[in-house]
């Protein structure tokens, strides 16, 4: 229900958000290309507002029509920028990259996060939370794009040990072959922890926290009470219980992950969605901005669709109706 | 009496908070024999249920055991290792903990977690514990069908027998039940309290029954202890501390239970409420809110006096009576 | 079961059915088939008929899951019955608007079973307690005097000391004379009880339980207590209603029904009673009932069968 409706306000920001803008964006694009020195006759610019499906003449809801039947068909229109490329061929070509660079950072962050935030609540000692608390707290609140300048300047400016830029090197040949692959890794691995290592310091605090108030339930004193092992408890009574609080965490912490790795991409010139977003704001491509928020949009909803399905998959007493 | 299953000497518990040292439980001493019910009643901030956590060596951070012994079937808990005390904890103490609807693990099926009780204690495989604790299951009543559920899926009287039965997964010595009727209404609470009953009959458990309601031991209880501020202030058989009442706590609690037979009995309060553990009056615990608060009772701390054979309390009033006044060792 | 014919009711439930839905357990281990999950319904109250009579006192009592929360929901007016008319002085509680609503809010004042969540925790106790007069009309000082003379009368004093307290600063027993405070304020003429000392200490419930009976007698306040003990609604009410699944299944004068319980269920509640004063030797004749050991009730009632007329306002249902 919930997605649903965010879906639908997403899709009605997207529809109202040029109309609102003032004049129109085909008129602006209009006025952006006359100033470039670009002579448009009359003709040119009614195909500009056929080839954008815009027409401020017919009623609103038609226009809305116009707008849901066109989406349904993929049609996100045209860039302007890359003209004449779909934005939805300049979407798919991208988000691939995207997909690979945000699930592989979550994995590797969430994961051993939660593992980590796990055992260091099963072994509270003050020494330990006075040091690590701070320290991760730091971590967490570092802006990642900051993070991969130092890597980039670091690591692949003055040790050279990672490239500077690109998904893979212009030496492979895409496809499945090995040198590709290593090469998609080796470009790969410096975006994926500047996103990673941020993110991580937040899922250990959080995993932590809840560790530390499931600890003290009842059910873990029973636990305890039984003779069971401490690993035991831990994992099986406090963890499988946190681990819930930690998945809806994951589905929140979707959004900033992907804010960040617009950042990260644009730094790393990584040829995925966030890149892509970037170049499309400097040159003011409305149809590929629009495009691109709709993406992230479904996205984060997706992120948290899955989030709920493993909620109620993991927790018994979740149904899914 | 023969030697009991277990043997509290001077137990004496503390927290330490902000505000200072806490002793939740100070100087306490009690027995129970062989196939005893013992009841411990005792109002909220009594340390009743500190008591119970001591025994399985379960008193973590900031609480802390700082004297005393606790001998269970000659075995002191305090000097066991951590590993000792894992394995003693549920083979000869379990415990049947109050608020069942969260004793249990919410993500674990029943039945799976009365197994891993016995397969962390001896090699019994899991089909073999699984196969045992859906015989106990049954035996408390619930259809073995249940031990696949997940414990929300449970009924409130349910969860406490299913509770009961995990108790007894590994035939331990002695249970120790705290609280274990609260929440439940009164016919529920009857059946689990006849449940426990026949169980400690049939297999010759010594229980320790810890209730904040002195009537509720009427139903099961041989001997009782009465805690008032951390420390028992009387002791004495079933019958002779509901016949004799010796001290004013005791009589006055007494006094504030209504009745459903015969004649209809005002009922009388004990002005005040019971003392903060981190602010116990001096002197007697009691003498706040006591009716025969004498001068010696706000400075000092009365021992324990013997009333009659094997019943005691901690009251001037007994001394003072002359004659039968003399320490219990 | 019709009241004295020249008794006032004050409150009144006819032919009351309430219904909730609920969802049915999920099959084992398999989240996904709890797509396909039926819900099903239980009947939470089924055919009553009750009366209040004006300045009695009386108790719905009964095991957990029979009825009487939601009976006493019915009559507060929280809970409106799938069928079946509530009437507060003859009139429909339901239907009722503008000056007669407000006539019943400031009437019919609830206590409950959690003081701690009854009051708020961000205000103090002179404000809580003065909520109970929200709907009078009355100037700033007046009501101040009224709620400095009602801590009195519960007992806490020194009045000027309980004023500002917050609820966390109050032990049970005094949060729940807040409570009491708050709902007598008003001189209401009904007061609906639902558990008010099962969360307290057996020492300082005994003060309650006097306190309560005080304050109605002092205003002569009709009084509703709900509760799964027998020994207190002895103690409180004259008169007594034991629930059973949704059904009134004994009602009459409490010390009749004590005397010689008449239905099973009731012999079964009296029987469960912890009784400090008789127990061992000292056990009275408790009525004898066929046991019930380890059975979760779900049996079906007839629907059809009606009341036995004892005598004496006693009525038992047909079994």
């Amino acid at each position: 229900m919930l997605l649903t409706g965010t879906f639908v306000a997403a899709l009605l920001i997207d529809f109202t958000l040029p109309r609102l803008m003032p004049g129109n964006p085909v008129q602006t694009e209009v006025t952006n290309l006359i100033a470039a020195g670009f002579t448009l006759s009359p003709e040119a610019i009614k195909g500009m507002y056929a080839l954008y499906g815009y027409n401020p003449n017919l009623p609103i809801y038609v226009q809305f029509y116009d707008y849901i039947v066109q989406l349904l068909h993929g049609n996100l229109g045209v860039s302007y920028i890359f003209f004449p490329q779909s934005v939805s061929y300049l979407i798919a070509q991208r988000l691939p990259w995207t997909i690979f660079l945000v699930s592989i950072a979550v994995a590797v962050s969430w994961i051993p996060g939660t593992f980590i935030g796990m055992f260091a609540a099963g072994k509270r000692n003050a020494k330990f939370d006075s040091i690590f608390t701070p320290l991760l707290n730091f971590i967490s609140s570092i802006p990642n794009f900051w993070l991969g300048f130092l890597f980039l300047i670091f690591f692949a400016a003055d040790l050279k040990i990672f490239p500077l830029f690109g998904a893979y090197s212009n030496t492979v040949t895409p496809g499945a072959n090995l040198a590709f692959i290593l090469s998609v890794l080796h470009h790969a691995i410096l975006p994926i922890l500047s996103l990673a290592i941020v993110a991580m310091g937040g899922y250990v605090i959080h995993m932590r926290n809840t560790m530390v108030g499931v600890m003290g339930d009842d059910f873990v004193l029973v636990a305890r009470a039984k003779g069971l092992s401490n690993r035991r408890i831990v994992r099986t009574y406090a963890g499988a219980n946190a681990l819930l609080p930690n998945i809806t965490m994951l589905a929140i912490s979707m959004g900033a992950v992907f804010g960040g790795n617009i950042l990260v991409e644009t730094i790393f010139t990584y040829p995925g969605i966030g890149y892509l977003s970037a170049v499309a704001v400097s040159g003011e491509d409305y149809s590929l901005i629009l495009g691109i928020f709709l993406i992230f949009t479904i996205a984060i909803l997706v992120a948290n669709l899955m989030a709920d399905l493993l909620y109620a998959w993991l927790d018994p007493r979740v149904s899914l109706i | 009496m023969s030697d009991p299953i277990l043997s509290v000497r001077d137990l004496t518990v503390v927290y330490r908070t902000r505000r200072g040292i806490v002793r939740a439980v100070d100087h306490v001493s009690y027995d129970i024999a062989k196939g005893e019910v013992y009841g411990l009643a005792g109002e909220s901030g009594s340390g009743k249920s500190t008591v119970a956590l001591a025994l399985l060596g379960l008193i973590q951070p900031p609480g802390e055991v700082v004297s005393g012994e606790i001998y269970v079937d000659g075995r002191d808990v305090r000097k066991m290792t951590e590993d000792e005390l894992r394995r003693f904890r549920w083979a000869s103490v379990a415990m049947v903990f109050q608020g069942a609807m969260n004793a249990f693990n919410p993500v674990m099926k029943i039945g799976e977690q009365l197994a891993d009780a016995m397969t962390a204690h001896s090699s019994i495989s899991n089909e073999e514990a699984l196969k045992h604790g859906r015989e106990l299951l049954t035996r408390v009543g619930i259809d073995e069908e249940f031990a696949g559920r997940y414990p929300h899926e449970l009924s409130g009287g349910m969860r406490q027998r299913a509770v009961i039965a995990m108790s007894l997964v590994l035939n331990p010595k002695l249970l120790v039940a705290d609280e274990p009727t609260t929440s439940l209404d009164v016919i529920a609470q009857d059946e689990v309290i006849k449940m426990l009953k026949s169980f400690q009959r049939d297999l010759d458990l010594s229980v320790l029954y810890i209730t904040h309601d002195l009537a509720v031991l009427a139903k099961i209880a041989d001997r009782i202890g009465v805690m008032y501020a951390g420390q028992i202030v009387e002791e004495g058989g079933l019958n002779q501390l509901m016949e004799k009442p010796s001290h004013p706590y005791t009589s006055a609690l007494m006094d504030a239970m209504p009745s459903l037979f015969g004649s209809l009995r005002e009922l009388k309060g004990i002005p005040g409420s019971p003392p903060d553990p981190d602010a116990y009056p001096s002197g007697c615990r009691f003498h706040p809110r006591c009716r025969f608060a004498m001068e010696k009772c706000r400075s000092d701390e009365p021992s324990p006096v013997v009333v009659e054979e094997r019943h005691y309390a901690a009251c001037f009033l007994l001394e003072s009576q002359g004659s039968k006044g003399q320490e219990k060792q | 079961m019709v009241g004295s014919p020249w008794s006032h009711e004050v409150l009144k439930a006819q032919g009351v059915n309430v219904v909730f839905r609920m969802r049915s357990s999920a099959p084992k281990g398999d989240h996904l088939a709890s797509v396909a999950r039926e819900s099903f319904y239980v009947k939470a109250l089924r055919n009553v008929d009750f009366q209040v009579l004006e300045g009695e006192s009386v108790s719905l009592v009964g095991g957990s899951g029979s009825g009487k929360s939601t009976l006493a929901k019915v009559f507060l007016g929280f809970l409106r019955p799938k069928e079946g008319s509530v009437a507060y002085l003859g009139n429909d509680i339901y239907r009722l608007k503008g000056r007669r609503m407000r006539e019943f809010r400031i009437n019919v004042q609830p206590i409950f079973q959690d003081p701690y969540n009854s009051l708020n925790p961000a205000r103090k106790i002179s404000h809580s307690v003065q909520l109970g007069l929200f709907l009078h009309e009355m100037s700033k000082e007046q009501k101040e005097e009224r709620v400095a003379r009602t801590l009195e009368m519960v007992g806490l004093t020194p009045v000027d000391l309980f004023l500002d307290k917050y609820p966390h600063q109050l032990s049970g027993g005094q949060r729940q004379r807040a409570a009491i405070a708050r709902a007598f304020i008003g001189q209401p003429k009904v007061i609906i009880a639902d558990e008010p000392v099962s969360m307290l200490d057996a020492s300082v419930r005994a003060d309650i339980l006097n306190l309560i009976l005080k304050m109605k007698q002092s205003k002569n306040t009709t009084f509703l207590y709900i509760t799964h003990d027998l020994a207190t609604a002895r103690y409180l009410t004259e008169r007594m209603a034991v629930m059973e699944q949704g059904e009134i299944v004994e009602l009459g004068k409490t010390e009749d029904i004590i005397e010689s319980p008449a239905h099973e269920y009731t012999m079964r509640l009296m029987n469960a009673v912890p009784d400090i004063w008789h127990h061992g030797s000292r056990a009275p004749d408790r009525p004898v009932v066929p046991p019930r050991f380890g059975v979760d009730s779900d049996g079906e009632k007839d629907e059809t069968s009606g009341y036995v007329d004892l005598g004496n306002g006693h009525y038992v249902k047909r079994g």
